[in-house]
């Protein structure tokens, strides 16, 4: 140990090491480093005091401006229902059929409809409700259970052979899995039910064609009219749908339609009334059966571009 | 002044351990200390229950194919998220996940409460080839989990090795893990009571694949997806907590 002396070339005083004759400085601590340290310090001690912060033996200190994120969250939405407290009101007294007539609250649907669409329903019913293999279409003409908005809004709050104590029940039988109907009658039935939406098929042209759907036909009136209709029209009581039709859940290939005849189906779509309010449940409600005539405009818009060109 | 202290606590050996242990110490009981009071923190759900062991397989497999590394399993105290996925997440609905599967980060959207939101039909069409049902998705496809037969040799030891960190899984439970898991994905099977006596009656058995003829990898997984958010009712009741959002 040598002793600390003034450094003659800084003026700082050295540590009073030295090695081979270079010595260290023992040089102050920055200004501004030690400014920027008292800050935090004094921020932090602050921070205590205001914010929730130090554990105890029984609970944590609560701090003065008693923060809580989950309370912020809470009065945002609460802040966020007055806002909109003028239509929910509307909504939430007003039965559908009336809100359906009230162009000011379409307006409304059709604005936040979209969101609520987007984020709860593409999923399976795709962006514009064009449906897929598998999930209905919700923008055309063919409906299930009906296309009021009370018929939509039942769907929606208990769903579809969801679980659901309420839910709609639709299950159409496994009519070859169970043994009902023999390999044979159920392709003829699927051709039958093939001829009734295509006139081609059955129309005599084919003769063993013609007996197949013959033999389908009466297979149909003995197990399907029950739920399906003595002409195939679909009942939305069931949620049997309309065979006659060129719109198909499941396809129309023959081989899917005996699929489902030998298999059965029962299509499931979620309840809501958990996830949703009731005020959004309405509006989608209301904003689904927008959607076919939206595609309608779509549609007779493509028609003026070709009679255009 | 302060500096001058430092200078003569740096220059002498025992001062320097003592002022290290004491400054460590401060830092070790802030760590600590919230173990102590941890049951202030998170909330009480008696009605919460424990994974069965085919929801515990599909969470293995949730793992290991990675699903963690693109969606998260957390809803913050942001009011964008509580509108968007519904309650924030509470600690204790974690209570039963070796890991927690929180995440840090999402590619996807959170799936904290993703159980019941879609049918299990769609959930296997859109593990199999997302793009099928949503167009414009970036997730990748994992359609091996369809043939891939569920593996439920080890499902023994993975609920005993949960019990042993506090997962109130019984001796019982434990035995039959293996049938148990079966049995969930086969409506038909004889054991489908037992599973049933020991996991309580909302236990969802149903084929989850849509492939009744074998228990597969996918059966596991959906099974999982499922019942996520709903082991317990805790984030619509808690007081402190807000109601489901959009």
């Amino acid at each position: 140990m040598s002793v600390e002396e003034r450094d003659r070339y800084t003026g700082h005083m050295t540590t009073g090491h030295s090695w081979n004759g270079i010595t260290e400085l023992n040089s102050r601590v920055p200004r501004l480093w030690y400014i920027c340290f008292a800050i935090a310090f004094l921020f932090s001690v602050a921070y205590w005091v205001l914010m929730p912060a130090w554990p105890g033996m029984e609970s944590h200190t609560q701090g003065l401006l008693g923060f809580d994120q989950k309370k912020v969250v809470k009065q945002q939405r609460i802040e966020a229902e007055q806002n909109t407290a003028m239509w929910r009101d509307q909504i939430t007294n007003t039965s559908l059929s009336e809100l359906a007539d009230n162009a000011e609250v379409m307006t409304l649907v059709r604005r936040a409809g979209p969101a609520l669409f987007e984020d709860n329903c593409a999923g399976c019913h795709g962006d514009l409700g064009q449906g897929a293999t598998n999930y209905p279409s919700l923008n055309d003409d063919a409906w299930l259970w009906g296309n009021e908005p009370e018929s939509i809004y039942k769907t929606l709050q208990h769903g579809i052979n969801s679980g659901h104590s309420q839910a709609r029940i639709a299950q159409m039988p496994a009519f070859g899995n169970s043994g009902l109907l023999d390999s044979e009658s159920i392709h003829d039935v699927a051709l039958y039910v093939q001829s009734l939406s295509n006139p081609l098929i059955g129309n005599g042209s084919n003769v063993s064609e013609l007996l197949q759907v013959n033999n389908g036909k009466s297979v149909y009136q003995a197990q399907c009219v029950a739920c399906h209709g003595s002409n195939g029209q679909g009942n939305p009581l069931f949620g049997a749908p309309n065979l006659t039709d060129t719109h198909w859940i499941y396809g129309y290939p023959l081989k899917t339609l005996i699929e489902t005849i030998v298999a059965g189906r029962a299509g499931q779509m979620p309840y809501w009334e958990d996830r949703l309010d009731d005020n959004l449940l309405k509006i989608l409600s209301l904003y689904v059966p927008t959607l076919s005539e939206d595609a309608e405009i779509h549609h007779s818009d493509d028609r003026t571009k070709t009679d255009n060109s | 002044m302060i500096f001058g202290l430092h200078s003569k606590v740096e220059k002498n050996s025992i001062a320097l351990v003592l002022a290290i242990v004491l400054v460590s110490g401060v830092g070790g009981i802030i760590e600590i200390a919230p173990l102590f009071t941890i049951d202030n923190t998170v909330e009480t759900a008696p009605d919460m229950r424990v994974y069965t062991p085919l929801e515990l397989a599909g969470r293995h497999i949730y793992m290991r194919e990675g699903c963690y590394a693109c969606h998260s399993q957390m809803i913050r105290t942001l009011r964008d998220e509580v509108d968007r996925y519904g309650p924030f997440s509470l600690a204790v609905e974690s209570k039963y996940d070796h890991p927690m599967l929180w995440g840090s980060k999402r590619t996807g959207p959170d799936l904290a409460r993703v159980g019941n939101k879609y049918s299990d039909q769609w959930q296997t069409q859109h593990l199999t080839n997302p793009r099928e049902v949503v167009k414009s998705s970036i997730m990748p496809a994992y359609p091996w989990l369809n043939t891939n037969e569920l593996d439920t040799g080890d499902l023994s030891g993975h609920l005993r090795a949960n019990a042993s960190v506090g997962v109130p899984y019984s001796q019982e439970m434990i035995a039959n893990a293996s049938n148990d898991a079966l049995a969930q994905a086969s409506p038909d099977s004889l054991d489908t009571a037992a599973l049933l006596e020991r996991y309580g009656k909302a236990t969802t058995v149903r084929v989850f694949d849509t492939n009744p003829d074998k228990v597969t990898e996918m059966d596991a997984l959906v099974a999982y997806l499922q019942i996520l958010g709903r082991l317990t009712d805790a984030a619509n009741s808690d007081d402190s907590n807000v109601e489901g959002g959009s």
